[in-house]
């Protein structure tokens, strides 16, 4: 879909090229904002990625961007840029409520770092999206309120837990957006929609600002349609931030953007036997190895690699996480801010009664979980002993990056599920994310792209996603640009109308 | 599930500040029981002399300089008090009572 074909809208282009048509004065900011403003109007209750839009404080920015350019202050990188943020991001006054009960109506005394950025770079936050609550989900439907739909089949999932921010810019509600990635949950629900999403190395972008998770592995990620935007919007948010003592030391990020787009010869990716075979559709897999196939062809050359502890990430993860987890959440007791329940009377009930209310089944399981992982004898069996097999993780990265410069392989194991098909079995839901938590234990940057599609009636997006050495996030968007250069894949758009169901 | 995994079940509950009545834990303790069977796989691990990772970054002791700085926006952190009195947050009584 292009400008074009819209009738002239400012609508279906990239964040980059509209910044540039914004600041040729073919449109204006306001233009632009009115018309993703009514595109969400026509589109959000059949795909639920929005669950609040200030219709008037985006207007209001986009005049001020209007008349700043009038008054011929210099325009930034994402000037009159739309832009949505996942429900776990400080936007000073929005409602922060993670998708639970528990902050509902919580608004955030501060803006985030990142978004303060975005914002110094011209970009209009248009719209606060649905997640998983407390981000912790691969579907979206933990969420307390609205559950995303996938545009491609809406009785899909869209993956989580920034399931509304995967929406949002796959069904052009936005052109790019932000969520978080602690264990895949930008990667996994870009698969599903058939866009970008990278995870960049920890460390890269602040945290001052996004609600916490799991602490050592949550990171502010971005999502976009093409490689352009998705590492121009790295560019903005990312940098050391006082505020944040685990930012890295270090200047913004800046891409290459060679004036050519380079064949890859020279380039040696790992594809590792532990990321084929159980558990992988075969769906998923043919579209990957086309992909690979494909990359070959541009001159790279595939090395099988192995990575031995992969089996074990998946009980790492969900060990580090759920304890990181069960700390961080230990806040929310009806003291300082979201809701209470008094119960029956005394401080302790209150805290309970809360707690009771407030979270959802799987934030209970979590934080359960990750209590007892921490408990008094058994903390060294559990939490002790993932924070080894941590260590071993990122062991077997290092040496395989010793032999090739990165690894490639499927995002998800599975197409975009049906909705409800994993919803009773937590286990299941969590082994979804068998081949994103590697990177996210290790702290290294990972990008999915657009692969192509597989399945039947409709066919539906599949993922491939890259993993590089720590700070590699040039390399990885240099290989993607390869692949989208060479292919459609990120061009093919679902189409969508308002009645509901895609068209 | 045996009653001796309820109780723990139960007992993790209240260290969590999270009431667990009996039909909800039995309801919880075959997933809880599920996840941490599979997560039982690390076991086997042999982490001799591996240290642990305890973040993703090898940035220790960060500091800034101690300088006095603004703190948060005050009206605004207590709009978002359940309970606000004055410029307080508002808690139940902890002491003093059935003393």
């Amino acid at each position: 879909m292009s400008a074009r074909e819209t009738g002239g809208a400012p609508l279906g282009l990239g964040a980059v090229e509209l910044r540039d048509r914004i600041v040729a004065g073919e449109f204006t900011a306001l233009e632009v904002t009115e018309a993703y403003l009514a595109r969400a109007r026509e589109l959000n209750s059949s795909l639920h990625a929005y669950q609040a839009m200030d219709e008037q404080r985006a207007l209001e920015r986009a005049r001020q961007l209007d008349q700043a350019l009038v008054d011929g202050e210099t325009p930034g990188p994402l000037f009159g840029v739309p832009i949505a943020l996942k429900a776990n991001m400080c936007l000073e006054g929005a409602e922060t409520n993670c998708g639970s009960r528990m902050l509902s109506g919580y608004r955030a005394p501060y803006t985030a770092t990142f978004v303060a950025r975005a914002l110094e770079a011209g970009a209009v936050p248009i719209a606060i999206t649905e997640m998983d609550e407390f981000a912790m989900g691969s579907s979206g439907e933990n969420s307390a309120f609205e559950c995303p739909r996938n545009p491609w089949d809406l009785a899909r999932a869209a993956g989580g837990s920034s399931s509304g921010s995967a929406v949002a810019v796959a069904a052009d509600l936005a052109p790019i957006s932000l969520g978080s990635d602690t264990g895949g949950s930008v990667r996994q629900p870009a698969a599903f929609c058939g866009i970008y999403g990278l995870k960049p190395t920890y460390g890269r972008v602040s945290r001052y600002g996004l609600v916490a998770f799991g602490s050592s592995l949550d990171q502010v990620s971005p999502f976009a349609r093409c490689v352009r935007d998705l590492e121009v919007l790295l560019e903005v948010i990312s940098g050391h931030d006082p505020k944040d003592s685990t930012s890295l030391p270090l200047e913004a990020f800046q891409a290459e953007r060679p004036a050519e787009l380079q064949r890859l010869v020279g380039l040696r990716i790992g594809v590792p036997r532990q990321y084929q075979g159980e558990g992988l559709d075969e769906s998923v897999s043919t579209v990957c190895d086309r992909a690979l196939a494909h990359l070959e062809s541009l001159g790279a050359e595939l090395v099988p690699i192995d990575l031995p502890h992969t089996r074990y990430a998946i009980p790492t993860y969900y060990v580090v996480a759920t304890a990181e987890a069960s700390s961080n959440l230990g806040r929310y007791d009806g003291s300082l801010f979201g809701s209470r329940v008094e119960g029956d009377g005394s401080l302790q009930g209150m805290f309970a009664a809360t707690r009771v209310a407030g979270f959802g089944d799987e934030v209970k399981r979590r934080i359960l979980l990750g209590t007892y992982v921490l408990s008094a004898g058994y903390y060294e069996a559990w939490y002790g002993k993932a924070q080894r097999v941590r260590t071993l993780l990122r062991r077997d990265f290092e040496s395989a990056f010793e032999s090739v410069d990165l690894i490639a392989g499927p995002t998800a194991p599975t197409l975009p599920f049906a909705l409800g098909e994993k919803t009773s079995d937590a286990l299941s839901m969590y082994l979804s994310d068998t081949f994103t938590v590697p990177a996210s234990l290790a702290g290294l940057p990972a990008l999915s792209l657009p692969a192509g599609f597989g399945g039947a009636e409709p066919p539906l997006p599949v993922g491939l996603q890259l993993i590089g050495p720590a700070l590699s996030e040039a390399r990885l968007l240099r290989v993607a640009a390869a692949f989208e250069a060479t292919t459609g894949h990120h061009a093919q758009r679902p189409t969508l109308s308002a009645a509901g169901g895609t068209a | 599930m045996p009653e001796s995994k309820l109780d723990l079940l139960q007992k993790t509950a209240e260290l969590a500040r999270l009431e667990l009545n009996d039909e909800q834990a039995r309801a919880l303790g075959p997933q809880f029981d599920a996840i941490l069977a599979h997560f039982e796989i690390l076991a086997a691990v042999d982490v001799e002399g591996v240290p642990p990772t305890r973040g993703a970054t090898d940035l220790a002791d960060v500091r800034r300089q101690d300088l006095i700085q603004e703190s948060g926006p005050f009206e605004a952190l207590l709009a978002n008090a359940p309970d606000r009195q004055g410029e307080h947050y508002g808690v139940p009584k902890t002491i003093g009572e059935g003393e």
